[in-house]
């Protein structure tokens, strides 16, 4: 009872101070513009466009998928010739009720990177007449990396250890159109869900092109059919589309959790920083130590009462969201509310921060920059760590194909163990993002986006332990420091 | 059963030493008030007995319970100096707010607030913010909190401050009125006039130390001191009146006579009239807390002092006014 009175006393001050109301207003704007986000459903000719464009940039897929490397020439940082692909006809072979529903016939011709750019150079100085060395159809080494489950060998190797071009890869077994057709298939099912009904390998004008028939069937998730973005009310329209799921997850996770969260907890830092600090005035706090009640206590509650403060920004936020995108794209996915809790807890570190440097200094203004200079610090490590992760990647990758031990940067493991030790701010957002992807997308989807992460998703035990720990030690100094002080 | 005792009790903050071994007993039911110059001490100890400053040395208890504990927290009320309240809060949500901090229940809540705001004062003014209160408005609102959950024990740290005489008075019946209920009270001030009619018993604080204690009547005891004014043109027979044995000091163009004992100011009077001397003015003066308060302080503090070097210069200034008055 006296506990929720000291919470209730919290929100009055943030009530009477108008900045609840304020915040509360930032964000039903900021939520109108979300509201003006249509998504329309793309044509299929747009989506398998847009899919084979995707298909054409240079990015080697190992074991179906299981590993994405970009296929870039380290001493030149060039890529390495690849193959792209183009639709050469299409027809709609029988219209749906929606775009996803049709049934589709198209051919598609599928070439070698450099052979592209070589027709284009003789073209223009039209005499280069320079016999090339013979190309070697990167199509096939493709398809061979993408059932290459690594460490097996089975279906190419390389010729040496370091070297990863993919011209001086050795193919073991030939490559039947099978399995081009399972790479295919599940290439353009991961990002559409439209299954290959039909498939078949046609006479090609160059020996190191292929051209395939293919027809396709209605789409068995027709809620993950790319869309196209319009912003403003149709003011604006984005020109390629994307599934609705990862549109909707780029909006939920990025626009709301990481931007429009990030902006609420800094900004709630600089509100809440004048809490304590006010409570701990020489007049006021000396009224309210007379009272029949604890200082942890007291100190405590107002903490929470910080807390209260974000939590009901950010559920009114991710309510809002969540109703808007429910009525304007039809999904109604429940995952987004994680970021209520997460977020508060994310708030809760840093609010612990500033109740320190509060009871400390009794200042607002070295609160604020405490807090927001902690925060600074949590990112940073976070960035670095990622960047340091992700050399470490393609280090793993590249040891794999060469059949190594993986070596392991001084750096990468000390930068790692500073993150871990530290609050695990930036695995509550990846954890956050997990939560609301996984609300938000098809399993197949998932799997395939898992596939390509080959995330090591930070555990919520771990996650929520170490930050735990972090806030309970800050505000286990801060009530030992209040409970001695004299006022 | 002594609702406030200490014993020795010390304090130091850093460099200041602020109690230097204080030993007080108030019994219930009495109104008690402690004197002190600024920085005596005490608001530190009141701050000590509720538990907001931590004690060095000694012992301190309320109810026979070690003061500063929450449960003691709950049968006293105080009211601070210089304090502030969140500005937030109306008088009513305030009030309402340390209720349920003292576990008052709604009902109990409800009645009481607007019954209590009433009696200080400040029922018309009872859902406006705080923030736009007059200072004597705040301090009646100080008033009723310290009061609100009808507590044994109240503390009050200059609780007129900032009153004006008609609420000084109010203050002054509500205290009474708390008297009458059976509550103790510890007044901390520095208006002397106002302890002398509120208290039973006052103590003076001296730079950490008590250095008198007793009942108003003990220590306003009458020493017999007599302020005589004559028509300005006659001579005043001081002469005369020291041969008798007579205590004299001319203060202006008046003259005090303090008797000693067994002295009576009767054959002064007879002196004047057989001199045909006019009286004018004739009053018995009765020594007050004041007086007692600055011979006290000075007595304690024999060494010259920045104070009354300060208080010689302003005599001096004075008789040469008067000399000037008087030449022309
Ligand atoms: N928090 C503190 N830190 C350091 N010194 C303090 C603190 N509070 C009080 N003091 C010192 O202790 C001494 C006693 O202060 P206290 O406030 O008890 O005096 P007081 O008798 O109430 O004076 P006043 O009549 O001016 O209210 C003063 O010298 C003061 O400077
Ligand atoms: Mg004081």
């Amino acid at each position: 009872m006296k506990a929720i009175a000291i919470l209730r006393d919290s929100l009055r001050e943030a009530w009477d101070s108008k900045t609840l109301l304020v915040m509360l207003v930032l964000i039903a704007i900021f939520m109108v513009g979300v509201a003006s986000i249509g998504y329309n459903a793309a044509t299929p000719r747009v989506v398998f466009d847009q899919h084979y464009a995707m298909m054409s940039q240079g990015i080697l897929r190992i074991d179906k998928g299981k590993v994405e490397l970009p296929l870039i020439d380290p001493k030149t940082r060039l890529p390495f010739p690849h193959p792209t692909y183009e639709i050469t006809s299409f027809r709609i072979t029988k219209e749906g009720s929606h775009p996803s529903l049709g049934e589709q016939e198209y051919t598609i011709l599928i070439r070698n990177s450099d052979a592209e750019k070589d027709g284009k150079d003789k073209e223009k100085d039209g005499k280069n007449t320079e016999k090339k060395e013979p190309q070697v159809e990167m199509f096939e080494r493709m398809v061979a990396a993408w059932h290459e489950s690594g460490s097996s060998s089975e279906y190419l190797r390389l010729e040496e250890k370091n070297d990863i071009d993919p011209r001086k890869w050795v193919l073991i077994k030939p490559v039947t159109d099978e399995m081009a057709r399972d790479y295919l298939s599940v290439m353009l099912e991961r990002e559409t869900q439209v299954p290959i009904t039909s498939f078949e390998r046609l006479p090609a004008l160059n020996p190191n092109e292929r051209v395939y028939k293919i027809t396709t069937g209605p789409s068995s998730e027709p809620r993950v059919w790319p869309v196209k973005l319009s912003i403003g009310f149709g003011a604006w329209e984005s020109p390629g589309a994307g599934p609705l799921g990862v549109m909707l997850h780029f909006m939920q996770d990025y626009i709301i959790s990481s931007v429009g969260g990030l902006l609420i907890i800094l900004i709630a830092v600089i509100i809440t920083s004048f809490f304590i600090p006010n409570m701990l005035r020489p007049g006021s706090v000396v009224m309210l130590l007379s009272k029949p009640i604890g200082r942890t206590t007291l100190l405590l509650f107002k903490y929470f009462g910080g807390l209260f403060f974000v939590l009901i920004l950010s559920a009114f936020l991710v309510g809002g969201v969540w109703l808007i995108t429910g009525i304007r794209a039809g999904i109604w996915a429940p995952g987004i509310f994680a970021v209520v809790p997460l977020m508060t807890l994310t708030f809760s570190i840093l609010y612990a921060v500033s109740t320190l440097a509060a009871v400390l200094t009794r200042n607002s203004i070295v609160c604020i920059l405490v807090t927001l200079a902690f925060a600074g610090l949590l990112w940073l490590v976070g960035k670095i760590d990622v960047i340091a992760k992700e050399f470490q990647k393609a280090e793993d990758v590249m040891a794999e194909l060469r059949k190594e031990e993986p070596k392991y940067d001084q750096w990468t493991v000390v930068i790692g163990t500073i993150n871990q030790v530290l609050p695990r701010w930036r695995d509550i957002d990846v954890l956050t993002g997990e939560v609301v992807e996984k609300s938000l997308m098809t399993l197949k989807q998932q799997e395939a986006r898992q596939s390509v992460k080959q995330k090591h998703l930070p555990t919520w035990g771990g996650t929520i332990g170490v930050t735990a720990l972090w806030i309970a030690a800050m505000l286990g100094l801060a009530s030992w420091r209040f409970s001695a002080k004299d006022y | 059963m002594a609702v406030i005792e200490t014993r020795d009790l010390r304090k130091r903050y850093k460099q200041v030493e602020a109690l230097r071994g204080v030993t007080l007993k108030v019994e219930p039911g009495e109104v008690f008030g402690l004197l002190g110059q600024n920085g005596a001490g005490k608001t530190t100890l009141i701050k000590i007995l509720l538990g907001i400053v931590k004690f060095g040395e000694g012992e301190a208890t309320l109810f026979h319970h070690p003061a500063g504990t929450a449960d003691v927290r709950n049968r006293v009320g105080y009211l601070p100096e210089d304090h502030r309240f969140p500005e937030y809060h109306s008088a009513y949500s305030l009030l309402d707010y340390y209720g349920i901090l003292y576990g008052m229940s709604k009902d109990d809540r409800r009645k009481k607030i607007p019954e209590l705001l009433d009696q200080v004062g400040l029922a018309s003014r009872m859902n406006d913010k705080i923030r736009t209160y007059s200072k004597g408005m705040k301090q009646r609102t100080g008033i009723a909190q310290a009061i609100f959950h009808d507590p044994e024990l109240i503390f009050l740290d200059e609780p007129t401050d900032g009153v004006d005489p008609v609420g000084r008075r109010e203050i002054r019946e509500i205290i009474e009125d708390r008297r009458k209920r059976g509550a103790t009270v510890f007044v901390n001030s520095h208006l002397l006039g106002e302890i002398e009619m509120m208290c039973d018993r006052v103590a003076i604080m001296q730079k950490g130390q008590l250095i008198r204690e007793g009942t108003v009547q003990e220590l306003t005891a009458q020493r017999g001191v007599y302020v005589i004014g004559i028509l300005e043109r006659d001579r005043f027979p001081e002469f005369e009146l020291r041969q008798e044995g007579f205590n004299l000091r001319e203060i202006g163009d008046r003259w005090e006579i303090t008797l000693t004992d067994g002295q009576s100011i009767t054959p002064v009077l007879e002196l004047l009239r057989a001199q045909n001397l006019n009286v004018v003015h004739m009053i018995e003066k009765k020594q007050t807390l004041e007086d007692i308060f600055v011979s006290m302080v000075e007595a304690a503090e024999p060494g010259v002092d920045a104070r009354r070097k300060r208080r010689a210069v302003e005599r001096d200034e004075y008789e040469r006014g008067r000399d000037r008055r008087d030449r022309r």
